[in-house]
């Protein structure tokens, strides 16, 4: 006779004690949760046997599913939420998300009302990591103890710090966040082992990224990384859809031509396999009149974007110091790298055929449960991956201009520093503005963080010292520090904002710092010198003040004024070339003076007396 | 798991105090570091070991990012030598330099809207030139232990490296 069996309270963990490290590929279509087994890794399957989840969420009045669309009225469904994470209500209005319910703004983020609950974007992730831990908890009937959870080479530090927002409410321990490139590349360099070089292009529905890595004796380098986080296959059907309309001279609504847009990924897909595809939009009530679209239309279409592509790839390739011959490996990945043009455009640009051993979809999953199980301490293999931040980091400085403090394409964790100096005499409160973004001026990159180090001693300008100290760790987030060197008072801050910056604001914001580089120039060295004259004005000045009586006579007095009030006007021609002049001019002007000052300086030390005494 | 903090970069790579090192030995005991102490190793760790970890990969990331450059090899070097350029001692009271920047730049900025990549690559040519012989001039004078004299051709080098980069970013 078959005893029940009971366990023991807060012993039925034995029951299935096993713990597994997992990889997630949390997309914005589909996600994938993956692990190593016995060596080699495996995609989980869920209970309908898909790898592929859609990253889809379903919420009914008492009721959440994830996975399946569901066309209810009483279903409020939540599609592409990545797009909103890391975001604020202003990013979210410039996006085009398409809302499923109503929402509102809480002190700048975003909530949706479901069902007179209010959630986040990160609430709504993490529903899809809940249920991406429960297939994998299911299948392999034990606990998920850890988690490698992949993100866009472009994320910034508040998108990064929402992903593992998300994964913590949904009961997950992470890891390491890992680059999606990267885990591409780790996927194959763990199949080859041979020291290379390699390249990921990685082209996705509105993403594209690019990344260079060294393989070398088990050590996977990123060398850089860089992209458009607004070109992608969706553009593709767009430019499809366009050219649908224009041939068939439609006057068509807003409503008709997202159908269109809609159908043109049909047709899309098809010209994967076929050389012509005969138009037939019957479906969506157009009348097609025989269209017929070849592959050779297709290409035609795409061909600038996908120039595009490689102009980018180009030029992270430079700025790894390396060219199209130094690369021995190309990854592909993502789903538009199925496109047979993709493929062939770069086979040519790269004199290379690109690997395609591993399924596209697959490929960032696989490489997230390999790095999952190396983390894990488990691995038999002897791989490290060193990374790095894909923005530069910097801090804003006099004239609105941004100080770099770590570059992009550094290798993280890294910590830098930077010292800065009162600008004032007698100041005592420093505001210390983090920014995010390749251009040179504050207005163009994106503001991170604000805050103040007050108390610091009054001394006269340029005395007082603050130690500025950026740390990155290894998952790409950042933490400030300011210190005041001489009182070594101290200010620490969490870089942690609620929001991020929109992939269209990084996408401007590098494009614009290719583009605009001439124009940076211009404004930089205009800014620095105006900064410069208002700097020499007030050394003027307060030296003035202090000995100009004594050791100027009235002509020479006047001369220097003179010089000053020159400065003061042309400062407002905003012409840099007049200020230097004016600038030099004035301390040519002044030269006597301050040498008096100093010779007098030197005395009155000797004579122990003030200058004011001994004249 | 420790390193000494207070040793320089060069004492923490075992490496050879000089303007000119062995960048593959440098790379190798790189690698040998992150293999040890890189934050993956300690996942599972406690948390001091973490910020342990944290920490000293950092400083030797920071190392190594100043040893492989000749540039801020050089610099660090100097400042090892007592002669420390920040900014602000990095401006020089050299007219006739200060003229060969100003025409430099303008020289930039009219090429800025031409397609031809001949001129624009004989510029760049030229700007590698200047800060190379610069960089050897540097290596001279820091031989010779003529700290003041080498310190003038990292500030000039700088400005080279600038407009290399503004190049770059043009291009």
């Amino acid at each position: 006779m078959a005893l029940l069996q009971i366990s023991e309270p807060g012993k039925t963990k034995d029951l299935h004690d096993k713990k597994y490290f997992v990889g997630i590929d949390l997309g914005t279509t589909n996600s994938l949760i993956s692990l190593v087994q016995n060596g080699s890794p495996n995609i989980l399957k869920d209970q309908n046997d898909n790898e592929l989840i859609p990253s889809v969420v379903n919420y009914t009045k008492d009721n959440i599913s994830v996975g399946n669309y569901i066309k209810s009225n009483d279903t409020i469904t939540f599609r592409s939420v990545k797009r909103l994470i890391g975001k604020n209500y202003k990013d979210f209005l410039d996006n085009n998300f398409f809302p499923p319910c109503e929402f509102i703004s809480d002190n700048n983020i975003i909530k949706f009302n479901v069902y007179n609950k209010l959630l986040t974007p990160i609430e709504i992730s993490s529903e899809i990591l809940k249920f991406l831990k429960k297939v994998a908890e299911h299948r392999l009937n034990g606990e998920i103890a850890g988690c490698v959870i992949t993100v866009p080479a472009y994320f910034d530090d508040a998108q990064r710090q929402a992903t593992k927002d998300a994964a913590k409410l949904s009961g997950l321990n992470v890891l390491r966040l890992l680059n999606e490139p990267t885990a591409a590349a780790i996927a194959y360099g763990l199949e080859r082992k041979t020291n290379s070089k390699i390249m990921v292009y990685d082209l996705g529905g509105g993403t594209f990224d690019v990344s260079i890595l060294d393989l070398k004796d088990g050590i996977f380098k990123v060398l850089s990384t860089g992209g458009d986080s607004s070109l992608g296959g969706d553009d593709f059907d767009h430019l499809l859809a366009t050219y649908i309309e224009n041939k068939l001279n439609l006057d068509i609504d807003k409503n008709k031509r997202y159908e269109l847009y809609l159908h043109a990924k049909k047709i899309k897909a098809l010209l994967t396999f076929n050389d012509s595809v005969k138009v037939n939009l019957s479906e969506i009530e157009i009348k097609s009149d025989n269209l017929v679209i070849t592959k050779n239309d297709f290409n035609l279409l795409i061909n600038n974007l996908l120039q595009k592509t490689l102009k980018i790839s180009n030029k992270v390739l430079i700025e790894s110091n390396l060219s199209i011959k130094d690369i021995d490996e190309i990854v592909l990945v993502g789903g538009s790298t199925k496109t047979p043009y993709v493929k062939k455009l770069i086979e040519e640009y790269f004199n290379k055929k690109p690997l395609s051993s591993i399924n596209p979809d697959n490929v960032v999953a696989i490489g997230a449960a390999i790095q999952a199980d190396l983390l894990s301490g488990n691995s038999q293999e002897e791989l490290l991956l060193l990374d790095v931040i894909p923005l530069s980091l910097g801090i804003e400085t006099m004239g609105e201009l941004v100080e770099v403090i770590i570059p992009r394409n550094s290798t993280i964790p890294i910590t830098n520093s930077k010292e800065y100096t009162t600008f004032k005499d007698g100041q005592t409160a420093m505001n210390i503005h983090v920014v995010q973004g390749e251009r040179d001026v504050v207005s163009d990159c994106r503001s991170l963080a604000k805050f103040t180090l007050n108390n610091i001693p009054p001394m006269v300008a340029g005395a007082a010292r603050v130690k500025v100290e950026f740390q990155i760790d290894a998952d790409g987030i950042l933490n400030v520090k300011a210190m005041e060197t001489m009182t070594k008072k101290f200010t620490s801050i969490e870089v942690k904002p609620s929001y991020g910056i929109s992939d269209k604001e990084i996408e401007n914001m590098l494009k614009d710092s290719f583009e605009n580089a001439g124009k940076d120039i211009e404004k930089r060295h205009l800014n620095e010198a105006i900064v410069e004259a208002e700097r020499v004005i007030l050394a003027i000045n307060s030296a003035l003040d202090l000995d100009g009586d004594n050791l100027l006579n009235k002509n020479e007095y006047e001369i220097i004024c003179i010089a000053r009030d020159n400065l003061k006007e042309i400062i407002h021609s905003k012409n840099k070339d007049s200020i230097i002049k004016a600038i030099k001019n004035l301390e040519k002007r002044s030269e006597e003076f301050i040498s008096r000052r100093m010779n007098s300086s030197i005395k009155s030390i000797m004579k122990g007396k003030k200058i004011k005494e001994y004249s | 798991m420790t390193i000494d903090f207070n040793q320089n970069y060069f004492q923490l790579f075992e490496i050879n105090y000089s303007v000119e090192i062995d960048n593959e030995e440098l790379e190798k005991r790189y690698l040998d570091f992150q293999k040890k102490f890189h934050p993956d190793k300690f996942v599972n760790s406690t948390d001091y070991e973490k910020r342990l970890s944290l920490q000293i990969t950092s400083y030797i990331n920071e190392a190594y990012e100043t040893l492989k450059d000749e540039y801020l090899r050089s610099i660090y070097l100097l400042k090892i030598k007592g002669y420390e350029i920040n900014d602000q001692n990095s401006t020089l009271s050299d007219s006739d330099f200060l003229m060969h920047q100003m025409e430099l730049r303008e020289e930039l900025e009219g090429l800025k809207n031409t397609k031809d990549k001949i001129k624009k690559d004989k510029f760049k040519e030229k700007i590698i030139v200047l800060k190379n012989s610069c960089f050897s001039d540097f290596k001279k004078y820091f031989k010779k232990d003529a700290f003041e004299d080498a310190s003038i051709k990292i500030k000039k080098m700088k400005f080279y490296i600038s407009i290399e980069n503004d190049i770059k970013k043009g291009s």
